[in-house]
């Protein structure tokens, strides 16, 4: 223990220049983070003095959550490449250095450097937006194993296989280069891949094992070349595993058909509205062309709640011509509660489309669905000030007039840690006690919006501990028909259902005598 | 008596390159071992080897009865290594250098210390990076004494260093001498030979010899046979004979296997009508480059051969 606190100590002394930098931009983290959630400014000064700083204020705060890792970045690099691994001509190699010691004196100047700072940010953090941090204890201990997993530790094993900053930086950045031309690639090869479910904590224990062995192998053998290769070639293998194994493999896993005799399953049903022009639409990646299929889902029970998550096409047309596509995700999933009308989006080639656009078709798409039910409902009245959803957060709100019929209402809303839970977040803003007379014809508009995600661990990946979200609620009607909402009426209830999830099954729906839309 | 060094069959590759070949070294304890041979010959690998530094390609290395690779963390508290490019810690000043040193070695003797700052006359308060590099190796020679460890092994110490700054640190080795194992390489064979009780002459990662120093200096003479008439170098000459070459009535060559009873009898029944024979005490230096040359010539020699060799065939 004595050598840990002995290398410990010296590296503190030597690097307090870093240590202050990294602790300053803690400290203006903290300070500045907790305008991301001042309520908007609705008088009208936003372009004033007061509006810009606050503006300035919150993107500076933006900034500040890369620039904290960023400092990390040098303090990693400099406190591994103080007892470098790479090289022969290091005092340390022939003074008695244990390689458990040097190890240990590095994580304890992480600790002391790194994690308290940041855990006494968090909770501070969280303090300014009103959670109470002992209550999140484990997720702000997630939290930190999710940073050390994905940020901090992948750093350390960088370092110990790199000799200096400026070399740990290059590979870094060749890194981020391979990742950006994989991603550019995939968008322009343009099928869209499907949004598969929460991996669970099998990611997490990936990258925790593979650079802990990193950081092993090298402090223990400094054999610098087998952790390279450990480090490179293992992500390397598990991407091309996960490149080879087709979607349909994890969906499949992840949504099971429905199980003979299972109970009354939701139905779909294609529903073309005849007042909406449904067009098909290019896609500029991968000469693609985008349908748009309106359905409807029958056999919901009242609270129960159906998510269409992915889809897949297939398309039979006279002739025996046959297509089938891959599963493609539903971006930003479909929810259908009772009778709600959604519209599924899928991709296909552009040449398949000229092929089949005058064609009577037989089309099948088979959803991939996730079953939720309500569970809480809590109505809050809308005071203009903060509002607190169970479970969901807190959410300042203001009221911004849209004209003088319409009005939106404007949520800034923060969750500690995590994405809320799947909230559906409602506004009704008839009010039968408002005393001027209501213009014909005012039934009351209800606007809704779905917040939040079905399924979330104790804490997700980050450095802010709030996860800060705006969405605003509007009272205008569908289709842009604006309702009136006077001016001296009370201000509307907010009402939060929280949903959980019951299941995950695959939903199919065939339509006949199908043909493709035409092209807008 | 252990050695506080052996290697047996010890090799080094880099790739192709063999920078040790078929290694076998014993340093006895308490001895002032100094390996000398050309740039490249392998003396630097052989002690980072030694160190731990480098993993061997084959054979094994033992240090203080440890195995080479297994040489970590307490064994460095028994051992002093002093490189001529080791990387120090520059950010700190002599002081706290010793002070961060100090905490790792049980053993560590403050009064020794005390006297190696005063003899060595170090600026305590000075960054490393801002002293000369005479001082700097200054440094590094107390903080490797201090703890008066039972190997000292030295990589080329003297090196670029100025003979005021050499003596000091002869000096403060030769103080030590007496109670460690002291293992250097050097090119500096004049101040080699000068507190060196043993010498290992390596060539192309190979040991040529290796020996006391007076069982060397005797062993080596530089022989001068003054004929009655001039004639060409005979042949068949022993291969002991290093160097031989004539000039008018005189051969000369480098006696490398002399003995003071056979080795002029041996002449006089070779060269019977000899005139005078002469056999004077060498150098280290001139035995060195004898042995040098002489692999050298050898080496150029078997390769004119093997290439006759391919040729012809």
């Amino acid at each position: 223990m004595k050598q840990i606190l002995h290398i410990f100590a010296k590296d503190a002394r030597r690097f307090w220049p870093e240590i202050l930098l990294s602790l300053a931009i803690t400290v203006a983290f903290v300070r500045l983070y907790a305008n991301q959630w001042l309520p908007l400014d609705t008088s009208g000064r936003s372009q004033a003095g007061v509006g810009m700083v606050q503006s300035l204020s919150q993107r500076f705060a933006v900034a500040l959550v890369f620039l904290v890792p960023l400092s990390w970045w040098l303090l990693i690099s400099r406190v591994i490449h103080a007892e470098r691994l790479i090289g022969t001509t290091q005092f340390w190699l022939t003074r008695p250095y244990e390689w458990k010691k040097l190890l240990a004196a590095k994580l304890i100047f992480l600790l002391a450097f790194l994690y308290l700072p940041i855990f006494i940010a968090q909770c501070l953090i969280l303090v300014a937006a009103g959670f109470h941090p002992f209550l999140y204890l484990p997720g702000l201990l997630y939290n930190l194993l999710l940073i050390t997993g994905y940020l901090v530790l992948p750093l350390v094993a960088l370092a110990s296989v790199t000799s200096n900053f400026a070399r740990m930086t290059l590979t870094l950045l060749g890194i981020f280069l391979c990742i950006a031309c994989i991603f550019a690639v995939a968008l322009f090869v343009g099928s869209p891949g499907a949004s598969t479910p929460n991996q669970g904590h099998v990611p997490l224990i990936l990258a925790l094992c593979l650079c802990l062995s990193v950081i092993a192998v090298q402090y223990a053998t400094r054999k610098v070349w087998h952790a390279r290769l450990l480090l490179f070639a293992f992500p390397v293998l598990f991407f091309c595993i996960g490149a080879v194994i087709p979607d349909r493999v994890s969906i499949e896993r992840a949504y099971p058909q429905p199980a003979n005799g299972a109970g009354a399953q939701p139905q779909l049903e294609y529903r073309p509205d005849p007042h909406i022009l449904y067009g098909a639409y290019s896609l500029p990646a991968g000469n693609r062309m985008g349908i748009a299929v309106p359905i409807q889902a029958t056999g919901i029970a009242e609270g129960d709640l159906l998510i269409l998550d992915d889809v897949r096409v297939a398309i039979e047309a006279p002739g025996g011509f046959r297509w089938d596509s891959a599963w493609q995700s539903l971006y930003g999933n479909l929810h259908l509660p009772v009778d709600k009308k959604v519209t599924a989006n899928f991709t296909m080639p552009g040449a398949v489309y000229k092929k089949l656009k005058n064609l009577p078709l037989r089309v099948h798409l088979t959803f991939a669905s996730t079953q939720a039910r309500a569970v809480k409902a809590t109505t809050v009245p809308f005071s203009g000030r903060e509002v607190t959803g169970p479970d969901f957060g807190i959410c300042s709100t203001a009221l911004l007039p849209l004209g003088s019929v319409a009005a939106n209402i404007e949520f800034s809303c923060r969750s500690a840690l995590r994405e809320a839970p799947l909230t559906h977040v409602s506004v009704a803003w008839s009010d039968p006690h408002c005393a001027q007379p209501q213009p014909e014809p005012w039934q009351g508009v209800q606007n809704i919006g779905w917040r939040g995600a079905i399924e979330s661990d104790p804490a997700q990946f980050g450095i802010s501990p709030v996860v800060v979200e705006r969405f605003s609620l509007t009272n205008t009607g569908g289709y842009l028909q604006l309702q009136r909402v006077p001016s001296s009426c009370p201000l509307p209830a907010v009402t939060f259902t929280q949903y959980k999830l019951v299941g995950r099954t695959q939903t199919g729906l065939s339509i006949n005598d199908y043909h493709l839309p035409a092209h807008q | 008596m252990n050695p506080a060094i052996s290697t047996q069959s010890l090799s080094k590759r880099f790739g192709r390159t063999v920078a040790v070949d078929g290694l076998n070294l014993t340093v006895p304890e308490g001895a002032i071992y100094a390996l000398v041979g050309a740039n490249g010959a392998g003396k630097t690998t052989i002690i980072k080897v030694l160190m731990n530094i480098f993993p061997p390609t084959a054979g094994r290395a033992d240090v203080l009865g440890i195995n080479s690779r297994k040489l970590a963390g307490k064994a460095f508290t028994r051992i002093g290594y002093v490189s001529e490019n080791q990387e120090m810690p520059d950010w700190m000043t002599v002081g706290a250098m010793l002070d961060y040193f100090r905490a790792f070695y049980p053993q560590w003797d403050r009064t020794l210390e005390q006297q190696l700052i005063r003899q060595f006359d170090l600026p305590l308060k000075r960054k490393l990076k801002h002293l000369s590099r005479g001082m700097k190796m200054k440094a590094a020679f107390a903080s490797s004494l201090s703890y008066r460890p039972a190997l000292i092994v030295l990589d080329e110490p003297f090196s670029g260093l100025d003979p005021l700054v050499r003596d000091e640190l002869i000096e403060g080795l030769i103080e030590r001498a007496p109670e460690t194992t002291i293992f250097l390489s050097s090119h500096d064979l004049a101040e080699i030979e000068t507190f060196s009780s043993h010498v290992g002459y390596l060539e192309r990662g190979r040991l040529l010899f290796s020996e006391e120093m007076s069982v060397l200096a005797n062993r080596f003479r530089e022989v001068t046979v003054t004929l009655e008439s001039p004639s060409p170098l005979p042949g068949n000459l022993p291969d002991s004979w290093l160097q031989p070459q004539t000039a008018d009535c005189v051969l000369r060559f480098v006696h490398s296997d002399f003995n003071e009873e056979s080795s002029p009898r041996e002449l006089a029944e070779r060269f019977p009508s000899a005139r005078d024979v002469s056999f004077d005490p060498m150098s280290l230096r001139a035995i060195f480059l004898a042995v040098a040359k002489s692999a050298r010539d050898r080496a150029s020699s078997g390769q004119d051969h093997a290439a006759i060799k391919e040729n012809a065939a």
